[in-house]
């Protein structure tokens, strides 16, 4: 390497660096408050070297509601996961492997639905959820984030579809499988990756969500979300209890995006990137 | 083209989308369409459980002559701006920087990717801590370089502020990794042959990495855009909108005429506004693809 370009390596590197740093810092953070007393937490200048304590987690588990709500976040994730996958893996291999008046008017529908402001969705989600008895239901919340899921994992799935030659499929049915055979046996295990990497962002789409939560739940089907955020009254707030929950909400999210690594961009940009 | 049909009749692929068509019909185009109805009634919850009053569109007309509103349109439109423009800048530079040749790259690249699907409220609640005025670790950090303290939440000026740092830190990510992707994409023989012409890095730059990520920088920016304009959750967690309205976008703005006023008719009203607006950059998107298709 010439002087000119060990001096910008060794800059580049330090800019590098730094922005991890300032990336990292405030999941850091998180962690660090989740581990002080009440007290210290809120310590200026603050404590970097102290002896951890786990009083937070160990609290904030006892905190009536907090269990019941991750129960809830991940039934109701995993409802949400299920119901939506389906749909959209019968529709994206009917768009992927079939020529049909409409597939394409369907496709760009639901990439139109991708960009709807859930807000937008959410005073008549409530009202008929109110009206057929399922507000403040797992089930209920669930099949309201089929209307983030199911345009999402749509996309996401006809892409990897596409990425399997028909001819393989069209080999083992040839061999007597019936076309479900087909697909379950031979295509499905070839795209498992992108199966695997589709269902976790229909997870997370769940996970995430405060906004549906907050107004189609009210004491039942309440997710992690809402009741962390309901943690922070308007007076005395515990905050390393909140960050110790935050932790816990924050730390499957950050193992998906690690796990996710190649597919988050296809993931994230589904429809508009081709993959 | 050859089709495989099998044995399975033209209905096949019909039946096929029919669950996912029954689904988006009852979670989206139905309340869509409810929606606009309820928008064309006075209806205040907590007095009935059914619209109560038509009156055309006398909740659009109240809408655009509120201040409230205009408000709220005013403060989405800056902090979209804003934060798309500047996350935009920053992705695009950090995705340049690690294209390069650098320390731990893939370690680096694995790492700046960390907050690009984090919980939003989560990151709301943790940067509410950063921020405190009082204890928060950010007034900490500027008092060592002598500045401060910053009444952060509380002043209007400087929650906008925060508000926009908090979505800029959580959202700089995702155009980091559009941007790296285009850019690993890139071909080499139009940097090859400029540098034989004997072009400056800031001309190869401006004439060649520009011009071709100029896909990539759309999809980014109409992203980030349509995203950023339905922004709820952060701002729910720091700011709920205040003070005095000073980071009040029209998410916010709806939720608070429906479920803190129960004002039905006015926030489906909103609701239906905020689609049109979304809507008209949903248009410009897929636009924007077929195009990219068609070339």
């Amino acid at each position: 390497m010439t002087r000119r370009g060990l001096g910008a390596y060794t800059v580049y590197s330090i800019v590098a660096f730094a922005a991890v740093a300032a990336t990292l810092f405030p999941i850091l953070w998180m962690g660090l408050l989740s581990l002080k007393t009440p007290v210290a937490a809120l310590k200026i200048p603050p404590d970097l070297i102290f002896e951890p304590l786990f009083d937070a987690y160990r609290n904030v588990w006892s905190k009536a509601g907090f269990a019941q709500a991750l129960i809830n976040s991940v039934v109701i994730s995993v409802m949400s996961l299920i119901m939506g996958l389906a749909c959209a893996l019968c529709a994206a291999y009917a768009i992927s492997r079939f020529t049909f008046r409409g597939a394409r008017t369907l496709l760009l529908a639901m990439l139109a639905t991708r960009i709807f402001p859930p807000v937008a969705l959410i005073i008549p989600l409530f009202l008929n959820l109110r009206a057929i008895g399922a507000h403040d239901t797992h089930i209920g919340l669930a099949l309201a984030y089929m209307a983030l899921n199911i345009p999402l994992a749509t996309w996401m799935l006809k892409g990897y579809f596409d990425a399997v030659p028909r001819e393989i499929e069209e080999c083992a049915m040839i061999d007597g499988a019936s076309r479900f055979t087909a697909v379950r046996k031979v295509v499905l295990p070839l795209m498992a990756p992108g199966l695997a990497a589709t269902s976790i962002f229909t997870f997370v789409v769940a996970w995430n969500d405060f906004l549906f939560a907050l107004i189609l739940t009210s004491r039942n089907a309440r997710t992690l979300p809402v009741v962390i955020a309901e943690f922070v009254g308007d007076t005395g707030v515990d905050w390393p209890d909140v960050m110790a929950a935050s932790v816990t909400a924050l730390a499957p999210v950050l193992a998906a995006t690690f796990i996710l690594q190649r597919h988050i961009a296809a993931g994230l940009t589904a429809g508009a990137v081709k993959g | 083209m050859r089709r495989a049909r099998g044995h399975f009749g033209w209905s096949t692929p019909y039946l096929l989308v029919a669950p996912a068509i029954v689904a988006l019909a009852a979670t989206v185009a139905g309340p869509i369409l409810y929606n606009i109805w309820i928008s064309l009634y006075d209806w205040t919850l907590l007095d009935s459980d059914g619209p109560e009053r038509f009156v055309g569109l006398a909740n659009y007309i109240d809408i655009l002559g509120e201040s409230g509103f205009r408000g709220a349109l005013a403060v989405t439109a800056k902090f979209t701006i804003l934060a798309v423009a500047i996350e935009l800048v920053l992705g695009l530079g950090l995705a340049m920087l690690v294209n390069e040749q650098i320390a731990a790259r893939r370690f680096v690249r694995t790492l700046l990717v960390a907050p690009v699907i984090a919980t939003p409220i989560v990151i709301g609640l943790v940067f509410k801590v950063i921020w405190h005025a009082e204890f928060g670790v950010a007034n900490w950090l500027i008092s060592l370089v002598g500045l401060g303290p910053i009444a952060w939440l509380s002043s209007p000026a400087w929650a906008f502020v925060a508000v926009l740092l908090t979505e800029i830190w959580h959202n700089t990510a995702f155009v980091f990794l559009v941007m790296l992707g285009a850019l690993q994409m890139l071909p080499q023989e139009p940097y090859e042959a400029a540098t034989i012409d004997g072009a400056s890095t800031f001309q190869k730059f401006r004439h060649i990495t520009l011009p071709l990520l100029r896909p990539a920088i759309l999809v980014a920016v109409l992203f980030r855009m349509v995203f950023t304009i339905r922004l709820f959750d952060e701002i729910w967690a720091l700011t709920r909108g205040g003070p005095q309205s000073a980071t009040e976008t029209i998410s916010i703005l709806i939720y608070k005429a429906a479920f803190e006023q129960f004002r039905m008719g006015y926030a489906a009203a909103l609701s239906v506004v905020l689609l049109l607006v979304t809507s008209a950059l949903a248009v410009v998107l897929v636009r924007v693809l077929r195009m990219k298709e068609a070339a």
